[in-house]
């Protein structure tokens, strides 16, 4: 999964920009900042230009050339980003280990008044990363593409059958003493898809056949579909062993099919169109329901547990995973939003209420 | 701003003056978009690691100013946090990487 380095700063950084920014604030004249980093440019740039008003110049190097880009006029914080993922090549890998440094400076003679490096024992601050739930499963499936031709057939090719998984895996769900089969309707899941997917078309046609396909089988060890497979045979290295793009693609849709399911179960799904999710799906790997599905043979039948659902959206809300354990909890509060374990009066235990 | 919630000055528990109101709601907005963007805890833990540097530049014989305790700074955030994710930062980071021409994409 791509990491957000554009937008998590180095702490660096951030502990310089703390103390030099009240004195460029307050002798804009006098002071400038120049800064140099591979990470954090858009969060510095919203940080520094959009809330605090200062201009900023950044300096985006690529094969020894690079193109200036202005944010205000007069600039007083230089930023220059040397390891663009773009210009990355094998010869330039002594640009990338550079460490990243915050420098302030005088005006008028340019003089270096006071610079900061990275300590050795300086944790990193962690990015959250988080995205609303509407259209988060096209935003997965979006980063998880390489940037070829037809990717946008492939993402509404996964977004089919992230749906059918969601509906296969529904099919084999069962909870230990109920007397009625446990069911989630399709309609729900249809709903849940198009909320998570931004995508209020899905052909309900094309599902079903995924549906007739992929029934009674290992959803872990499918092989690529035709339509993906015609697509993506033409992308340089993507069949080889070790940059192969299905089984990333595979596993990103077992863990949206598991997350659509969840969102079948939320009572009010447009209210919760604006719910933060990390974006970081991987959390759901270890999720116990995850865990069934990737040893899943396809026939037999999954056991929920009564938090199963709670579980999933709790650990992408908080989006950490030793920060509490799920297991003993029935409250999650965060950024506003809260999800709990509803069993007031409930006949089910594993629905939940948002 | 004008998603943003915050207190408005009639409304805060305590009388404070007017120049300090303006810091102390520039200092919600840019706790409000840092939380945003970062992890909480690791965030709280730079900014005390901030303070801890400061407090070692402190020449001898001179007090060091009282900071804030790590948990006291992430409840900060968390309050920022909670109470102004309706804003959408989001919509900024997004803004200025399409003006860099730069994207989260796999390469």
């Amino acid at each position: 999964m791509a990491v957000p380095r554009f937008e998590t700063i180095p702490s660096v950084i951030f502990r310089g920009l703390v103390c030099m920014l009240p004195l460029v604030q307050h002798f804009p004249e006098d002071r400038h900042i120049y800064l140099e980093t591979d990470n954090g440019v858009c969060s510095i740039v919203t940080w520094v230009h959009h809330i605090l008003g200062l201009s900023v110049l950044v300096r985006l190097h690529s094969n020894g050339k690079f193109v200036e880009y202005r944010f205000g006029s007069s600039e007083v914080i230089i930023i220059d980003v040397r390891s663009d993922e773009l210009s990355f090549s094998p010869s330039s890998e002594q640009i990338w280990t550079m460490d990243s440094s915050i420098t302030l400076l005088s005006s008028s003679d340019k003089e270096k008044l006071f610079k900061m490096v990275a300590d050795p024992d300086e944790n990193k601050i962690d990015a959250t990363f988080k995205r609303p739930a509407y259209r988060y499963g096209s935003d997965i499936v979006n980063r998880n593409l390489p940037l070829q031709d037809g990717r946008e057939k492939v993402a509404a090719e996964i977004e089919v059958i992230v749906t059918a998984f969601a509906i296969c895996i529904s099919r084999a769900l069962y909870i230990p003493d109920l007397l009625f089969p446990y069911e989630v309707s399709e309609f729900r899941i249809y709903e849940s898809a198009s909320l998570l997917f931004g995508n209020h078309k899905m052909k309900k046609k094309k599902v079903d056949e995924y549906v007739a396909k992929y029934s009674e089988r290992a959803l872990c060890k499918l092989q690529a579909p035709e339509a993906i497979y015609a697509i993506i045979k033409d992308w340089p290295g993507a069949l080889e062993e070790d940059t192969e793009v299905w089984p990333d693609l595979r596993l990103c849709a077992r863990l949206l099919g598991i997350l659509v399911l969840t969102f079948a179960h939320v009572s009010d799904l447009p209210a919760a169109s604006d719910l933060p999710l990390c974006q970081f799906l991987h959390l759901l790997s270890g999720c116990d329901l995850d865990n069934q599905v990737a040893q899943w043979d396809g026939s037999s039948q999954l056991q929920i547990k009564s938090n199963a659902w709670f579980e999933i959206i709790a650990q992408l809300m908080i989006g950490h995973k030793d920060e509490v354990s799920l297991e003993t909890t029935s409250l999650v509060c965060a950024t506003g939003w809260s999800v709990f374990l509803s069993t007031f009066g409930d006949a089910d235990p594993s629905y939940i209420g948002i | 701003m004008r998603n943003v919630k915050y207190y408005s000055s009639d409304k805060l528990p305590i009388r404070l003056k007017e120049s300090s109101l303006k810091i102390l709601k520039i200092l919600i907005l840019i706790g409000s978009f840092l939380a945003s963007v970062h992890e909480k805890s690791s965030l709280a833990a730079a900014i005390t690691y901030h303070f801890e540097k400061q407090a070692q530049d402190v020449p001898e014989g001179q007090t060091i100013r009282a900071t804030p305790s790590l948990e006291g700074i992430r409840g900060v955030l968390q309050a920022c946090e909670d109470q102004t994710s309706a804003f959408g930062w989001q919509n900024f980071l997004l803004a200025v990487s399409a003006t860099l021409g730069i994207s989260e994409m796999k390469a």
